[in-house]
């Protein structure tokens, strides 16, 4: 008997490079470069050729090859995980408010950046109208009860993002724009992007092309952080724009920098130090350390950031990701609260050595990275320096309190610590769940309180009502203590989802919900996969007869005919916090006993006040 | 609970207002009948929306709580304004009598459905996994056909005789399909500790070592007792809306005769 088995292996980074039209094969043949390139085919000769001017950019100039280890060279970052791309005038190369994964480094030509808001219209985002409350009614009796019914599955290519995949998109008007509105010019060589791509925030500014032909390299966040760990140059030339352009209105938006002059804060920019903590794709490995019942190994998994009784050179602040704040007790560690993007961990303790400096203490607490963790750190004698004089009385006690709440507990009968006192609002365990179960992510994280709710299911049923019959949530989800985190979209802070989607058919609405353009979805389920919540479900889209719809071909003549080698076709769908609703969520408009609510889970002191009514 | 408060305080003063103005017209010599009959009906079709709100949840008229909040308000108040309607005396005739069982039953059902929405949540909750009612007989065979299993498997060792024992001699009765519902109201509890009781009397009989069938046995005790409480709760719950929801529409209908003929022979106009 023959053997016909095809052997298999898993999938690898680099089975398919960023740059569509190389192969991997092409790729490997060019690892490390032949010595002899004269001989090579024309194709393999042009991809040396750009690969030389690459490395050229003065973005990645200073990088040193030999430091990259073998297994994962520079050329091969730069062939894998990069591309090039050429850009028209007044083209737009990153949207504001777009999430993007990538950095740009221009290799020829230049960019302009518009530092001003621009309406969507401009940047060929098409307004998105609400549902009237006639056509909420006529969809809800209109419907036959066929399930992920659609009338037809033409895609349409509405700009919901920026990529090789959209059409191109000119910014309207741009001469007018480019007058009234403040801008900068990015020359050759210069990079950006690379703050939202690494911080998974949304672009803060639109920036196009300023000239024919620019050249742009586009390069992943995967290729990104490798630069990055490899290269200490890049990663201080990293550093540096980001302390440039981005880190002064960071810390400005930090309560207890805001007030200060511009002297003090150019210096708290001068002098804070970066770090990271974690793994910035932490969602490959959250299953399986979730699954690891022992509490205990679960926080072996989460990178200690300061041990408690460490002492505390600066003023934390968290810039992306979550920090878990726990403290030792008994053989185990108790989480008391977790720290979110803007908030700040070290200034009670900093307070104290300031003012008793023969009675130092170290911190109180243990900090680990949930997942990834930015910080800014700013050091001690900066605090001191420059935040301690200027902190008002009412601060200063409050802070006192919180440290005496901490060296002698049960002292005061209650103590205005913030997030730090949220824990006894919410009940050993809860905070632990929540945070084992990442709901901390949330921006709208459903949860329902079992003590009140009767199981009537009118939330699902509403939710249905408002998506064509068809449910976007299951009341179903991990309980603790009464407390249901239900299997819906939380519209993550950190929307890992959108980081793959190839057509950026799922994006961020302005007011802040994910929502998945459904005319854009190519059902390739790649922001499923990504979910680690599994709150993003394919479905087979259905006919008016029921029947499964499949790809059409359609001829030069006219003729269609489906295709059905290729499966039915599918589409991603998930809670779309019914963004096209007048009146709201359904789901908690719905709910006769107040069972059901949304939070914004960086607003725990809310869940816990809802728990306790 | 100031919401409570405030409303309660509401309800007072609205009521109040009521009898008092019930009292002016009859002093007055007025058809008072006349203003606290339409005034209920106008009520009870204001009650009865609350179930077409359920119905259009993109409708932008407030939260479903807030109009139950109204619903549970405006029910206690519409009991006054019977008792007003009718003089606070028993009815007579066919159609007062039929309007007053239909009006006492609709008023009953809500009260106990309040009750029960207040009551069985946190029991369930206490209870174990919260199971989806349509798939909770699923979960009642599967339950059924591993601890069969468990017995037969039981039956190849040393601990057949044990284990068959004590499934046939105690265990059989609490696993016998029964009213659930009714066990949520006779201490569901006792019935789970007495099983459990049998449990540890057995596990005397049988060595250590062996004991894991018991162990299984008394893991799926509390899971049948699980599925007891949420099947019987559940059930409850939607329960009593078959009576409310029905007898209400009925009532209305009922009203609207009433309302025809005691116009039909009046000279209210």
């Amino acid at each position: 008997m023959s053997d016909s088995s095809v052997p298999h292996s898993a999938p690898r980074r680099w089975d398919a490079p960023f740059d569509p039209g190389l192969t991997s094969e092409l790729v490997s043949s060019l690892l490390p470069p032949p010595e002899s390139p004269d001989n090579l085919p024309e194709e393999a000769a042009q991809v040396l050729r750009v690969l030389e001017r690459i490395r050229e950019a003065p973005a990645l100039k200073a990088i040193d090859p030999s430091r990259f280890p073998a297994h994962l060279p520079l050329d091969g970052i730069l062939l894998n995980d990069a591309r090039v791309l050429t850009k028209h005038r007044n083209e737009i190369i990153v949207r504001e408010g777009d999430y993007g994964n990538s950095a740009f480094v221009i290799l020829r030509g230049s960019a302009t950046l518009i530092a001003d808001r621009l309406p969507g219209d401009m940047l060929g985002r098409g307004q998105r109208e609400k549902k009237g409350i006639l056509a909420a009614v006529k969809g809800a009796l209109g419907r036959k009860g066929i399930p992920e019914a659609r009338k037809h599955h033409t895609q349409r290519h509405e700009a919901t993002s920026v990529d090789d995949q959209s059409p191109r998109i000119f910014l309207q008007d741009a001469p007018r724009v480019l007058e009234r509105n403040r801008t900068h010019r990015i020359h050759t060589g210069e990079l950006f992007g690379e703050i939202a791509a690494l911080g998974r925030c949304p672009r803060n500014a639109t920036i196009i092309s300023a000239e024919d032909d620019t050249e742009i390299l586009e390069i992943r966040w995967q290729g990104l952080r490798d630069l990055m760990s490899f290269a200490p140059e890049f990663k201080e030339y990293v550093e540096e724009r980001y302390r440039t352009y981005g880190l002064r209105p960071l810390l400005e938006a930090v309560d207890i920098i805001r007030g200060l002059d511009s002297t003090s804060v150019d210096r708290l920019v001068e002098k804070t130090r970066f770090e990271r903590h974690g793994r910035f794709d932490w969602y490959g490995t959250y299953q399986q350390i979730l699954s690891a019942s022992n509490p205990t190994d679960r926080l072996e998994n989460e990178p200690m950031i300061l041990q408690e009784s460490d002492y505390i050179n600066g003023l934390m602040i968290v810039r992306g990701g979550f920090v878990r704040v726990s403290h030792n007790y008994h053989d185990g560690e108790r989480t008391i609260a977790y720290l979110g993007m803007g908030q700040t961990y070290g200034l009670t303790e900093l307070l104290h050595n300031n003012a008793h400096p023969d009675d130092i203490i170290p911190s109180h607490h243990s900090l680990r990275a949930i997942g990834y963790v930015d910080l800014l750190v700013i050091p001690s004698h900066l605090v001191e320096e420059h935040i301690i004089p200027h902190l008002s009385q009412e601060e200063i006690e409050r802070h006192r309190e919180s440290l005496m709440a901490w060296r002698h507990p049960g002292a005061l009968d209650s103590s205005p610590r913030g997030h730090l006192q949220a824990r006894e609002q919410l009940g050993p365990g809860i905070m632990e769940f929540l945070m084992d179960k990442r709901t901390i992510n949330g921006s709208s994280a459903m949860l329902i309180n079992l003590d009140r709710c009767t199981r009537c299911d009118d939330c699902v049923r509403a939710c249905a009502s408002t998506h064509d019959g068809n449910p976007r949530f299951i009341r179903y989800g991990d309980t603790r203590e009464g407390v249901q985190v239900t299997q819906a979209c939380l519209h993550c802070h950190d929307p890992i989802c959108m980081i793959p989607c190839p057509t950026g058919a799922i994006h961020r609405e302005d007011s802040g919900e994910v929502v998945i353009n459904d005319s854009t979805c190519i059902g390739c389920s790649s922001c499923a996969s990504n979910c680690p919540y599994d709150n993003i479900q394919m479905v087979e889209i259905r006919d008016k007869h029921d029947l499964p719809q499949f790809p059409v071909h359609t001829t030069d003549d006219g003729d269609r005919s489906d295709l059905f080698s290729e499966g039915s076709i599918k589409r991603a769908t998930k809670c779309d916090l019914c963004h096209d609703q007048k009146a709201g969520p359904a789901c908690i408009r719905a709910c006769p006993h107040d069972a059901l609510e949304r939070f914004n889970m960086q607003d725990i002191d809310s869940v816990a006040q809802w728990l306790s009514k | 609970m100031r919401r409570r408060v405030v409303l309660i305080t509401i309800l007072i003063f609205v009521g109040a207002a009521c009898v008092f103005f019930n009292e002016v017209l009859s002093v007055l010599l007025k058809a008072n009948a006349y203003y606290s009959g339409f005034t209920l009906l106008f009520l009870l079709l204001l009650l009865t929306l609350f179930n077409a709100r359920k119905k259009l949840p993109f409708l932008p008229v407030l939260r479903a709580s807030h109009w139950l909040q109204f619903h549970i308000y405006a029910g206690f108040l519409s009991v006054l304004l019977f008792g007003i309607h009718i003089g606070f005396r028993i009815p007579d005739g066919i159609l007062e009598i039929s309007l007053s069982i239909l009006f006492g039953i609709v008023t009953l059902s809500g009260f106990i459905g309040l009750y029960l929405t207040r009551i069985l949540p946190p029991i369930m909750t206490r209870t174990g996994e919260s199971l989806t009612y349509e798939l909770i007989p699923k979960f009642e065979t599967r339950l059924h056909r591993e601890t069969l299993a468990l017995v037969r498997e039981a039956e190849n060792t040393s601990e057949a005789s044990a284990a068959g024992d004590l499934y046939l001699t105690h265990l059989s009765t609490f696993f016998k399909p029964c009213p659930t519902w009714l066990l949520v109201f006779r201490n569901s509890r006792k019935r789970l500790a007495r099983a459990l009781e049998q449990i540890d009397n057995m596990a005397r009989f049988i060595g250590e070592e062996k004991s894991q069938v018991l162990e299984e046995m008394r893991s799926c005790v509390h899971r049948r007792h699980n599925l007891n409480v949420q099947k019987g709760s559940q059930f409850l719950l939607r329960g009593w809306l078959f009576i409310h929801i029905p007898f209400t529409y009925s009532l209305l209908i009922v009203s609207m005769v009433h309302v025809w003929i005691a116009l039909s022979y009046s000279s209210f106009h």
